[in-house]
């Protein structure tokens, strides 16, 4: 029961950071095909933007490893 | 790096001013400045300095040869471009001798003459073509009515009309037949032909006299009737498919003979025209020059930039041609214009193809740091730390080469192939660290990890993670105090060094409360934050706290772990698809299949995060773009 409380909670972390890192990366994704459309020289920034994002599913990945190592 | 660059005066005689302006094209090293800050100092001391005016004469010929090349650019538009060596390029260039500008003249109304004739045969060219693409229209509705049309042809007293019927709208006709009963008495017929699965055409026969009356009920009945060209629209059906099959046997012909007629002039002018507008190019340039020029009544000005190791060279070329009697200043550089200095990054052989990550940012100020070098350094370390694998680097790295084999001619993915050549070497070197190759394929074969083993050993790669970011960051902090340093900001200088107090300060407390060091550790740390906040408050104001976001800057390097720990889980699973799938054959195309797109996401997301962790995390802390760029007066090529 416990064991799977933990899986559940890592699972929970990295899931639901992964969910919004997808809901604001499809909505600079979006926006950065018509910027670069417009504007192609702004590539370099717009893929900065479009990884920032990126952080929270890390994040949650690390908070995912810390229950699954710290609580075992 | 930055080319140092020479802030330079050249002064001469007026008389000079048409030669000196030919040999620094011929140069080609002089970043030529078009408003100098040190000609309004020199203005007030010697009013008499006026920005050089070209006189009417040059206005005149500057404007005949603008004219001229804009004919020539023209004709090189309508010309077609003849495979290599198929060109003549014998006889006499078409740049006159004489500059004169009757000889110009001449040259314009030469071009004229041709561009006419060019422009004749371009233009024929394209009505052929339009008839032929408006013909080809017509082509399947031709072939099924065509044998229909024989038919009839001999009826004087009838008259047919085409008819097209999408598939969808096939039962229109049977209303249609029922109102044409009606309308003739009977005395009509309508055959029906398949043109495709979408669409049917007919013909419709019927008496002359009720002509009007049937088109009116297909109009009616909404039911297309076969549109002809424009060119036959009034001739009778049968005669106007005739008059299409003849055009069409006829265009062909008629388009190679045009084309053959503008690849001769093509072949016989084509080598002349661009070397003449190569040198009508140049001689603008030379009068556009001319502008940027000051001048007294005696002699001329000009105030420019070169990198610091051409200038001997000019200043040789220079005293070559005109002995003393143009003189080359090396003036001193003021902190004030430093931001203005025209921006030229040279690196070496091994580091320039990493510019491509660099060229898509701005270009760097003057006086700050191309972070090129670093890039080449930290990228492929970033990209074997993430992908750590023997294999794949392999793969990588055979997949760089074959690509360079290829497509190394074209630049661009030369230089991407030597980038990812050294990531790959990279990913290898990484791959012995942590015993792995394909996953955990090495181990099975009895290979060892030499640092430590990424699957299981999780807490110990995500503090290698955090210590290459803190150590990363730290870097980037220090370029940027080096950066303001050398740009006299003290102020940021000082907000910056707080910035780093702030983060060692941070870890000293992390250390202490994680049991790293002795206890005291954490209050050490606690009272140098809090120093470091108060310092970086005070030195830039509130907005230089930001500076603390590089706490959380350093936690981003954790996504090296991240993207390297799902690389190596799907190499595993792949490699556990064999005992998973029970069939081994299929368990090998499956395992293999997970393995590919496994290597596809090695090429794709390490080098977007590597990026980010650049572009993001490193260069927000020293790098200032918005770099004026380089451009050197020179001879088109």
């Amino acid at each position: 029961m416990t064991a799977g409380l933990i899986a559940l909670g890592a699972g929970l972390a990295i899931g639901l950071a992964a969910l919004a890192t997808g809901w604001a990366q499809a909505r600079i994704g979006a926006a950065a095909v018509g910027a670069i459309l417009e504007k192609p020289e702004s590539l370099g920034t717009v893929i900065i933007l479009l990884v920032i994002p990126e952080t929270l599913v890390i994040f949650g990945f690390t908070v995912a490893i810390l229950i699954l190592t710290t609580l075992k | 790096m930055i080319v140092p660059m020479a802030k330079i005066r050249v002064l001469g005689p007026s008389s000079r001013l048409s030669a000196v302006i030919g040999l620094l094209q011929e140069v080609g090293a002089v970043h030529i400045e078009s408003a100098p800050g040190d000609i309004r100092r020199l203005q007030s001391d010697i009013p008499v300095i006026r920005r050089h005016v070209p006189d009417p004469a040059s206005q005149q010929s500057r404007a005949i040869l603008e004219s001229a090349l804009e004919k020539v650019k023209k004709l090189l538009l309508l010309l077609p471009t003849l495979p290599e060596g198929r060109g003549s390029d014998g006889g006499p260039a078409l740049f006159p001798d004489d500059s004169g500008e009757e000889a110009f003249q001449s040259v314009n109304a030469w071009l004229d003459g041709l561009a006419a004739r060019a422009e004749s045969l371009v233009a024929e060219l394209k009505r052929q073509r339009d008839e032929q693409s408006l013909f080809s229209r017509y082509d399947k509705v031709l072939k099924v009515l065509s044998p229909l049309i024989e038919m009839v042809r001999e009826s004087r007293d009838l008259e047919c009309t085409g008819l097209i019927l999408p598939a969808q709208e096939q039962f229109v006709a049977t209303l249609l037949e029922e109102a044409l009963s009606r309308l003739t008495d009977g005395r009509f017929e309508i055959v029906y032909r398949e043109v495709d699965k979408d669409t049917t055409a007919g013909l419709l026969i019927f008496p002359g006299e009720k002509a009007a009356e049937a088109r009116a009920l297909l109009w009616e009945k909404n039911i297309g009737e076969l549109r002809l060209p424009a060119s036959v629209a009034d001739k009778p059906l049968g005669e106007a498919l005739e008059i299409i099959v003849r055009r069409q046997a006829e265009i062909p012909p008629a388009i190679r003979e045009l084309e053959d007629g503008l690849a001769a002039i093509s072949r016989e002018w084509r080598e002349k025209l661009l070397d003449l507008r190569r040198r009508l190019g140049n001689r603008l340039e030379r009068i556009r020059a001319s502008a940027s020029f000051y001048e007294t009544r005696m002699v001329f000005l000009l105030y420019g930039w070169i990198p610091t190791d051409e200038l001997p060279r000019l200043e040789g070329s220079i005293a070559s041609r005109f002995g003393d009697a143009v003189i080359v200043d090396c003036l001193p550089i003021e902190k004030s214009e430093e931001e203005g200095v025209p921006v030229l990054l040279r690196n070496r052989p091994a580091v320039r193809p990493f510019e491509i990550f660099t060229r898509i940012l701005p270009l760097p100020r003057y006086g700050t740091i191309d972070p090129t070098l670093l890039v080449a350094v930290f990228f492929p370390l970033f990209y074997g730390i993430i992908i750590g694998d023997i294999g794949y680097g392999l793969l990588l790295l055979a997949i760089a080469t074959v690509a360079k084999r290829r497509y190394g001619k074209n630049p661009f993915v030369s230089d991407v192939t030597v980038v990812f050549s050294w990531a790959a070497l990279s990913s290898v070197a990484w791959g012995f660290a942590y015993g792995e190759l394909f996953g955990d394929l090495g181990e099975r074969l009895g290979l060892r990890p030499l640092l430590l083993r990424r699957m299981g050993e999780f807490r110990s790669i995500l503090l290698f993670a955090l210590g290459i970011g803190a150590a990363h960051v730290l870097l980037g902090i220090g370029l940027g105090i080096y950066t303001a340093f050398r740009r006299g900001k003290k102020r940021e200088v000082v907000s910056k060094a707080a910035g780093l107090g702030l983060l060692v300060a941070f870890a000293a407390m992390i250390a202490g409360v994680a049991g790293g060091g002795p206890p005291a550790l954490f209050l050490i740390g606690l009272a140098g934050s809090v120093v470091s906040l108060v310092v970086m408050v005070w030195s830039g104001g509130a907005a230089a706290a930001m500076e603390a976001h590089n706490l959380v800057n350093v936690l981003s390097y954790l996504r090296i772990t991240g993207i390297g720990v799902a690389s190596v889980a799907l190499a595993y699973t792949a490699n556990r698809f064999v005992s998973l799938v029970g069939i081994p054959v299929l368990g090998v195309l499956a395992g293999l299949a997970l393995h590919a797109v496994n290597l596809a996401f090695c090429i794709l997301s390490p080098t977007i995060q590597a990026l980010r962790l650049h572009y993001v995390e490193f260069f927000e802390n020293f790098f200032l773009g918005g770099g004026r760029a380089y451009k050197p007066f020179r001879t088109i090529a």
